[in-house]
């Protein structure tokens, strides 16, 4: 039993990290580095590139196409991705400083407890969307027949990561101080191993697998979209006299 | 005229008169029948002041629709018998071009269909090093399904290999397979295929029934653009030696004569003076439309088929630059804006391209005026630096050059002469690719009385149902479905005109309003240009 909660714990975050890291950075590079032959801007193209800045940010940050075409669909997606963000920086990165400044400074953060549970809470309409997405998926006659495994698969690992992560916060009461030393032992090359919990390394389990798919599959599809949208949003020049022609 | 829900009925009529008793029932035909409520709600516009519809004035005598340059019941009347003869002979992909007619633009003979899968997924190979929007479009999609009911083929088909994402899929699954590791350790279960016959026969008919109007594109939330996948699956399927015949005829007509329709230089050169003689009549002036003159200012580059049946736009081409007093001429060895090298082959593009700027250089113009055709206009814009060399003289199109004279007032124009409603069509390439929006509306505001826009306009406008080379006469039942939000929009206008900037709008709508009873006659900008010059000149 100690050997799967070691191999889970330290040995499979290292590979995550490892894979996470090599395979983006591989894909990546691997698109960036083929060529566009041929312009191949989705008008209205932007004159500056402020305004190409913008657009790019626009379809990023607000999903602005979807929102214009499908407006469940958008809801859907909008609200998943949102709560996806402030649940995940919520707990884990706020709950990370917070015992780091219980931990080595006198001081305390007040009422720490009570954001992260604020936080956490961000789970239930991330768990509603996402089933709302799976839902809609089955439903839709032509996405259901196009959709494949992988498909599910990937809904399915953010669902039980966010189930984990959710019951860690609400139904148990987990030691911190444990969870604290388990981060050093990474950091510091001196595993520790938390053997206090169960659900603690299935959730760290899932979370990992998902750190380790990313790069390799459709969850791959923020850094893509940055990609071809840089790739179709270049600045209108003045490439061969449009506009006002010149005599 | 006809209301479209009795058109759509008459369409599901049709429709269900070719199928067997059994199919009427099935699933597929309920679909096409919820599309059809779906695209009638789409076209709808909103209730604001500039969609505000003002009734369609009622005009039935023959002499009254010619002199409103409509066309008369009778034409309408053989050209709706010709259409319906099409689509009893239509067939679902287009036929293949022949060996020797391949041989004839440079292209590899058809391959023995055994080599083909091998030989598809090399050149695929190719593409993916070669084309980042492929690898990108094929890497990310979500499968949301934001686009499938975007596209006009879906809903006109409801076919689900029709849907973008379908589409594509057809070729994910192969790429997936192939050249990706999770495909080639898991198969079937990371939405791999093997490559089969079979496959490539549906990449034929399927990318052969893609418009590459990148409506999808602009619904995507990623940006997927299908019209990039096509372009690439086209240049594989042409390597292995699958080409459309039509494409091939066309390609082979620019390759002979200069032009896409094949017409003889002698042939033209008499429409000319024809059309001088006609010019001659109506306005009592001689209005020159020049051929091959060196030193002219403008060089103007039009689409053949103003030679063969809209002569109109030749005519308003003609008026405008007499009325502005500009010296233009064409050129006798480029009569063609559309590039259809743009639709199956790189190489043959980029001959084109080539063909008309040694033309310029040759005729020492001082700009070069592309003439109403979308994907041609793209090719220009977009592809000319990359494809060919820089230009040294300023190339425009047709649309700014009529705004930059009115502007000036170099020419005056009389609304009055275009005083029948009249709506829009944004053909795909100059409104999502080129960005062509704004410019065809202020034309159309300033040289007609009723001006109506259309809904979705601009860059969520539907395609015609004919781009990207589909306007082949054994199509004719696809073109006609493709085309059917199309009418739906123009129907939902009440307009009597329908003005396409676009060659091939100006081939596929024609039909596409008499096949659905719309009631209306298209032209295109640069005719209601012409009429409304001509008391000025």
């Amino acid at each position: 039993m100690y050997g799967l909660l070691f191999f889970i714990e330290i040995v499979l975050f290292y590979i995550a990290v490892i894979v996470f890291g090599v395979g983006t950075v591989y894909r990546l590079w691997y698109w960036l580095q083929t060529p566009v032959p041929l312009r191949i801007n989705l008008a209205p193209a932007k004159t500056t590139w402020k305004g190409v800045t913008g657009k790019i940010a626009a379809e990023v940050l607000l999903f602005i196409s979807l929102f214009r075409n499908d407006k469940w669909l958008w809801i859907g997606a909008f609200a998943m991705h949102v709560s996806a963000l402030i649940a995940l920086l919520g707990t884990h990165f706020f709950g990370v400083i917070d015992a780091g400044i219980d931990l080595w400074t006198p001081y305390t953060i007040p009422g720490a407890k009570t954001f992260i549970y604020v936080f956490a809470c961000f789970a239930f309409p991330l768990i509603a969307a996402l089933l709302f997405l799976l839902i809609k998926r089955i439903v839709t006659r032509d996405v259901r027949r196009l959709s494949i495994a992988t498909d599910y698969i990937a809904i399915g690992l953010v669902l039980a990561h966010v189930i984990g992560g959710t019951y860690m916060s609400f139904f148990t009461e987990l030691d911190m101080g444990e969870v604290m030393k388990w981060g050093l032992g990474l950091v510091t090359f001196q595993p520790y191993v938390v053997t206090v919990s169960w659900i603690f390394p299935v959730h760290l389990f899932t979370g990992f697998s998902l750190f380790m798919y990313f790069p390799f599959s459709k969850l791959f599809h923020p850094i893509g979209q940055i990609s071809n949208r840089w790739t179709m949003t270049q600045k209108e020049t003045e490439l061969i006299a449009g506009g006002r022609c010149v005599r | 005229m006809m209301k479209l829900q009795e058109g759509l009925n008459k369409l599901i009529e049709i429709e269900a008169n070719s199928l067997p008793e059994s199919e009427r029932k099935s699933e597929a035909f309920k679909e096409r029948q919820r599309l059809d409520k779906k695209i009638m709600e789409m076209t709808i516009p909103p209730e604001k002041a500039e969609y505000d519809r003002r009734g369609t004035p009622i005009i039935d005598s023959d002499e009254e629709r010619e002199k409103h340059h409509l066309l008369t019941f009778d034409e309408i009347e053989v050209q709706r018998k010709a259409i319906e003869g099409m689509i009893r002979k239509s067939v679902d992909r287009p036929y293949l071009a022949r060996a020797k007619d391949l041989a004839y633009i440079g292209i590899p003979e058809p391959m023995e269909p055994e080599k083909r899968p091998e030989k598809a997924l090399e050149l695929l190979g190719d593409m993916r090093d070669d084309f980042r929007s492929l690898m990108l479009s094929v890497d990310i999609c979500t499968k949301c399904g934001a686009c499938v009911e975007a596209c006009h083929t879906y809903l006109g088909t409801a076919d689900p290999n029709n849907a973008p994402v379908g589409r594509v899929d057809l070729l994910r699954k192969i790429y997936k397979r192939y050249f990706t590791r999770a495909g080639r350790l898991f198969g079937g279960f990371a939405g791999g295929e093997d490559i089969t016959q079979e496959t490539i026969d549906l990449w034929y008919k399927y990318f052969y029934q893609c418009n590459e109007c990148r409506r999808c594109a602009t619904f995507c939330p990623f940006g997927i653009d299908t019209c990039e996948i096509t372009i690439q699956a086209r240049q594989i399927l042409t390597k292995l030696g699958l080409v459309p015949d039509f494409i091939v005829s066309v390609a082979r007509g620019m390759h002979h004569v200069g032009n896409n329709i094949n017409i003889p230089p002698a042939a033209y050169a008499d429409t000319c003076r024809f059309l001088k003689e006609e010019m001659k009549e109506e306005t009592g002036k001689d209005i020159p439309i020049p051929i091959d003159q060196e030193g002219a200012e403008v060089l103007l580059n039009p689409s053949s088929s103003e030679f063969f049946v809209t002569f109109d736009s030749i005519k308003g081409a003609a008026k405008m630059f007499y009325a502005a007093g500009t010296s233009w001429t064409l050129s006798s060895k480029i009569l063609e804006a559309a590039n259809f090298g743009l639709f199956f082959d790189y190489g043959v593009m980029k001959e084109h391209n080539n063909r008309l700027f040694n033309e310029a250089a040759r005729l020492k113009v001082k700009r070069v005026v592309a003439g109403e055709c979308g994907h041609g206009w793209r090719t220009w814009k977009m592809f000319s630096s990359q494809l060919s060399k820089p230009l040294n003289y300023p190339v425009t199109h047709l649309e700014d050059e009529i705004l930059d004279y009115l502007r000036d007032g170099r020419i005056k124009v009389d609304k009055s002469q275009n005083p029948l409603p009249v709506t829009i069509q944004d053909p795909c390439n100059m409104a999502r690719a080129c960005g062509y929006i704004d410019q065809p509306r202020q034309i159309l505001r300033a040289v007609c009385e009723d001006f109506r826009d259309c809904w979705p306009r601009g860059d969520r406008n539907f395609c015609c149902g004919g781009a990207s080379g589909l306007l082949m006469d054994e199509f004719m039942y696809h073109r006609m479905m493709f085309s059917k939000p199309k009418a739906a929009q123009v129907y939902n206008t009440g307009a009597l005109i329908l003005a396409a900037p676009c060659a091939i709008c100006k081939a596929q709508l024609p039909n596409t309003m008499i096949y659905w009873q719309t009631g209306a006659t298209v032209h295109g900008i640069i005719d209601l240009v012409g009429y409304a010059v001509n008391p000025f000149l």
